[in-house]
């Protein structure tokens, strides 16, 4: 399943552009990130932690940018080994549009997990990869502009009825990889 | 292991410093869940504080309308308590269903609730007894403590020091639990009042969560049959290899049912 989000930014389109490109702007904005370098062109290494129950465990993370259209789009990918249980493996699609000196920021987001975690949760994967992608993106955009309007397009969205309590998910996706090794150990 | 500093404190204003003190605290009670944690590598606190010692954080008291049990209780003596045993047997029954005896006898109730672990069965008890948790500085009721998947309300410095309990007219639990650990691949919790019924469930979803539907038909009629021809969504359940949406979408209905008939309706 997708989720989709979008932003309003009252900024240029060349702006946001920039600060989609700029490495110390990703690290600020994204959830638990603790460093940030440059490997390669369009290639970094980040170090982030991941705080969920019990669990507090720092991982070593590779972020790719890919399919670079400037200043319209591209896709960020993340992804990260859990040794021999598996893979995580997160990617966002964005795109810029620009109306009247306002810049439209769209995402569409995917978490995947590989291997012997895929047998685990899946349901609490796509919660984390919501509340991952809206983090990220609510600070990025809100950094840029900080009245940035949020337009929700999750269509997927239908809790209201069963009663099931709105998550309000404080960890990143990759919390959620710490946890399924977690569970995958002791269940 | 690696190193890391052990402390065990009296009192609870001891533990609090101790807490405000330390680099990376984190609170240890039975360490049932904390210690396979820290030896998976999944966390490395720089001072573990156990509760053990401080008295206060031991005991069960009837209040008459309603039950208090402190945090560091473990779940073998919830299970055979004389007060828990009269005034809610249900809770007693939950407790005493909790994983294997080595696990009831060093896990706490305070521990599995800071927890929120989306399968354990105190949640379940939490929300159906309309519980509310006390703990250093307030009091939080049970649906704004239970926040989401391993998640509380609490403060990182704040410490549980036990659990408010309002006594049901009747109420029962009914779990569908994994064969190797125990713990609830579904579980419901009935809670007949005198003004309401309340349904908890847990396992199912990413937070233990009140069934509003069935809460509704039980309160007209408190039957297993009242709940024929319910179904939960099952969109928001927990999949994984031990069960589909789909069919934790059944379990609880059928827990549901057999939670009313233990409990005689
Ligand atoms: C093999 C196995 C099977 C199990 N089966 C089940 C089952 O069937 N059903 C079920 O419900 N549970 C089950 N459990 C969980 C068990 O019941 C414990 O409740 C749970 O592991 C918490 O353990 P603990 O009380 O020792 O807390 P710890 O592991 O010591 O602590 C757990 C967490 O809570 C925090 N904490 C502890 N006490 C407090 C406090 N007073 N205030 C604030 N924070 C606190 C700690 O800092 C830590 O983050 C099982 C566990 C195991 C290992």
């Amino acid at each position: 399943m997708d989720i989709k989000g979008e932003y309003h930014i009252a900024c240029e389109r060349q702006k946001v552009w920039d600060a989609l490109n700029d490495p110390e702007m990703l690290r600020k904005c994204i959830p638990g990130c603790e460093s940030l370098e440059m490997d390669a062109e369009n290639q970094l290494r980040a170090r982030i932690t991941a705080i969920i129950g019990p669990v507090k465990s720092s991982f070593d993370t590779r972020i790719s940018l890919q399919n670079l259209n400037p200043p319209e789009s591209y896709t960020l990918t993340g992804e990260s080994k859990a040794g021999a249980a598996g893979f995580g493996r997160g990617s966002a699609e964005v795109q810029l549009r620009e109306t009247e000196g306002q810049t439209q920021l769209r995402y569409v987001a995917k978490f995947q997990v590989g291997g012997k975690l895929a047998q685990v949760g899946s349901r609490l994967v796509l919660g984390a990869t919501r509340k991952m992608a809206d983090e990220f993106f609510g600070n990025f955009s809100r950094e840029l502009d900080p009245s940035a309007l949020r337009i929700d397009l999750d269509s997927s969205e239908s809790r209201a009825s069963s009663g099931i309590p709105q998550r309000t998910w404080k960890a990143a996706a990759l919390a959620v990889l710490a946890l399924l090794i977690w569970w995958f150990l002791i269940r | 292991m690696y190193e890391f500093n052990y402390h065990r404190p009296g009192t609870l204003e001891e533990a609090k410093k101790m807490l405000s003190a330390s680099e990376d605290p984190k609170i240890i009670a039975g360490g049932m869940t904390l210690l396979p944690t820290m030896k998976f590598r999944l966390a490395r606190p720089s001072d573990l504080i156990d509760l053990g010692n401080i008295s206060k954080l031991h005991g069960i008291r009837d209040d008459g309308d309603s039950l208090f049990i402190a945090a560091m209780t473990i779940h073998a003596e919830v299970a055979s308590n004389e007060l828990v045993r009269a005034g809610i047997p249900a809770l007693a029954e939950l407790a005493g269903n909790i994983g294997d005896p080595q696990v009831r006898n060093r896990g706490t109730l305070g521990g599995s609730i800071a927890n929120n672990d989306p399968a354990a069965d105190y949640p379940a008890a939490l929300l159906a007894l309309d519980a509310v948790v006390q703990t250093d500085k307030r009091s939080i009721p049970s649906e704004r403590f239970l926040s989401g998947m391993f998640e509380t309300a609490l403060q990182s410095d704040e410490i549980v020091t036990g659990v408010t309990f309002s006594r049901p007219k009747r109420a029962a639990y009914a779990k569908f639990p994994n064969p190797a650990s125990r713990y609830a691949i579904a579980g419901v919790m009935v809670a007949e009042y005198a003004d309401s019924v309340r349904v908890a469930v847990t396992g199912a979803a990413a937070c233990a969560f009140r069934a509003a539907e069935l809460e509704q038909a039980l309160s007209s009629d408190f039957s297993a049959a009242a709940l024929d021809g319910l179904e939960i969504d099952a969109g928001e359940l927990n999949s994984d290899l031990h069960a589909s949406p789909e069919y934790r979408a059944h379990l609880v209905i059928l827990l549901a049912k057999r939670a009313v008939a233990a409990a005689g309706g």
